[in-house]
């Protein structure tokens, strides 16, 4: 009897989870081709590639550092800084636009100062990068985090005993042995920063070529023309299915 | 090879098998499941309730004058009970025509509508209001915007809609007749788009982004200026020969839920009172 009842729900919850997928390609039909060659589908994919990729470099940038500092160095307040480190996550990404507003804008608390130096960030292709770092970033960190945390520190031990330096055993220890992990947290970074639409939309605003990233233009397309919104959405699909993909291989990789 | 494993305990041998669950937590889990789905059955099955429910699908710009409307009207009509959609017009006809449940539909201009009507998904087409453009600019005037002719500054920071939306539609319009009159420099209207920094979703959106000092200027419905009590905001009048008459158009969605309150509804507005209301808030007669 239970099985059935967990076959039914493993059933069910599939349909929910493929059904919106499913519907898309549904609705889209034959005519996404000739949709996929409007100009708004163009400029969304490679803003939306160029932004997203440069998100994700400053991430991993600035984030590879953080990480490994929050695995193995401990510090008075590292739970603390953990869950900083991981709001943005859960944060409504409504949120997380007002408060970019709030403070990078014109007005805004570090905003204020920028704009009287020339500086203005609201409304450019900065603010995207701005945006999909701040929902995506904490995405890659946690996962580097826990790549270094399962790094064996016997092998850091011996490499020390065999004279190396700290950046030396970093780089050559470390990093291959957390590489895996730290990839796979990359790749969920990129596809977080692909897909960001509500801190986007508030902080950067909607301008094609300019800050319409391809969820912003679906939104755009949705009252304008239907079948390029579907297009769009079908195209998302497509890359971040693949980038998932691309997760699952690494993690296969890591295991052998 | 580098073994993934810590240095302590390795588990190498078989693992012991699972046991299964003893009866009384099996029963006890089905018992959930099944209190569960009753929950969410019963929680989709909405208890018949004695006021009439009216969805009213309104433009953006029409969201105080609309609240006043609909509590005015509750105020005559005690079992109506009125559920307000505010949008930007081309968003709610997108709604309508995908199934959304709407009784009424109150529109900034005319395409929506009409594409529906077309459609046959809205009918009973009549005049509610109209309304004027205004140029809006922060109280502090980052730009320094003097006049019509400042917009087309380069560097100037604008905000609009897509031309999908009726304020976005409008703008287009008054800045051609502009360019038409002969009064501006050649190229005005194209020089004042391409300060466009963002297309948002609908007219209050401008008004915030204008409140908040982020965009110079822009472009919206003289309904839209903001109380008092909400910070003041520089306005710019554009003259009667640009400007443009935004007709306000309000409909009957066929598949009505409630078609005669709908009606009522609708009358209502046309009525004395209701048009009151609206020129109470800035709007013209239609």
């Amino acid at each position: 009897m239970i099985r059935w009842v967990v076959v039914a729900a493993l059933v069910v919850a599939s349909l929910f989870l493929l059904l919106p997928l499913i519907a898309i390609a549904w609705r889209a039909g034959p005519e996404s081709g000739a949709a996929l060659r409007d100009p708004l589908v163009g400029e969304a994919l490679r803003l939306s590639l160029a932004t997203s990729l440069a998100s994700t470099t400053l991430a991993v940038l600035v984030g590879t550092p953080l990480a490994w500092t929050l695995a193995h160095v401990p510090f008075r307040g590292r739970p603390l800084v953990e869950t900083l480190v991981e709001l943005p996550i859960v944060l409504p990404p409504a949120v997380a636009g007002i408060g970019l507003l709030m403070a990078f804008g014109r007005r805004g608390l570090i905003g204020q100062g920028l704009a009287e130096l020339g500086i203005e960030l609201a409304f450019t292709p900065v603010a995207v990068i701005l945006a999909q770092c701040f929902v995506a970033a904490p995405l890659y960190i946690r996962a580097a985090a826990s790549a270094f945390r399962a790094v064996d520190t016997r092998w850091t031990q011996v490499a020390a005993t065999l004279g190396a330096s700290p950046w030396r055993i970093f780089r050559q220890v470390t990093l291959p042995l957390a590489g895996p992990g730290l990839f796979g947290g990359a790749v969920l970074c990129w596809a977080r920063a692909l897909g960001e639409f509500g801190a986007t939309i508030l902080f950067a605003g909607s301008l094609p070529g300019r800050t319409q990233t391809m969820p912003l233009a679906i939104y755009a397309a949705l009252e304008r023309n239907l079948s390029v919104a579907l297009a769009i959405a079908l195209l998302l699909v497509g890359l971040t299915f693949a980038l998932l993909v691309l997760l699952r291989l690494t993690t296969r990789v890591e295991r052998s | 090879m580098l073994s993934r494993y810590s240095g302590s305990a390795v588990t190498c041998g078989p693992v012991a098998p699972l046991t299964a669950p003893r009866a009384v937590e099996r029963k006890a889990f089905v018992t959930l499941l099944l209190l569960l789905l009753a929950l969410m059955i019963g929680g989709c099955a909405s208890a018949p309730s004695e006021r009439e429910s009216l969805t009213v699908f309104a433009a953006s710009s029409l969201t105080d004058s609309f609240q006043e409307l609909a509590a005015a009207y509750e105020e005559s009509h005690p079992r109506a009970d009125i559920i307000l959609n505010f949008a930007a017009s081309s968003q709610l006809a997108t709604q309508i025509a995908e199934g959304a449940p709407a009784d009424v539909f109150a529109s900034a201009g005319e395409p929506p509508v009409r594409s529906l009507e077309e459609q046959g998904l809205v009918e009973g087409v009549r005049r509610l209001a109209t309304n004027q453009l205004v140029v809006i600019l922060p109280s502090d005037n980052p730009a320094s915007v003097e006049k019509l002719e400042d917009l087309a500054r380069p560097g100037l920071k604008l905000v609009t809609t897509g031309a999908q939306v009726p304020i976005g539609q409008y703008t287009r319009e008054a800045l051609a007749l502009m360019d038409a009159s002969g009064d501006f420099p050649a190229g005005f209207a194209e020089a004042v788009l391409s300060n466009v920094v963002s297309e948002e979703t609908n007219v209050r959106q401008l008004v915030t982004k204008v409140q908040l000092g982020e965009a110079d200027a822009a472009i919206v419905y003289a309904t839209d200026l903001p109380r008092e009590e909400e910070g003041p905001l520089r306005v710019l009048t554009i003259p009667a020969a640009y400007n443009v008459e935004a007709v306000y158009l309000v409909a009957l969605v066929v598949e009505a839920g409630n078609p005669a309150e709908a009606e009522s509804f609708v009358d209502f507005a046309r009525s004395p009172q209701g048009l009151a209301i609206l020129e109470k808030w800035g709007f013209l007669p239609p």
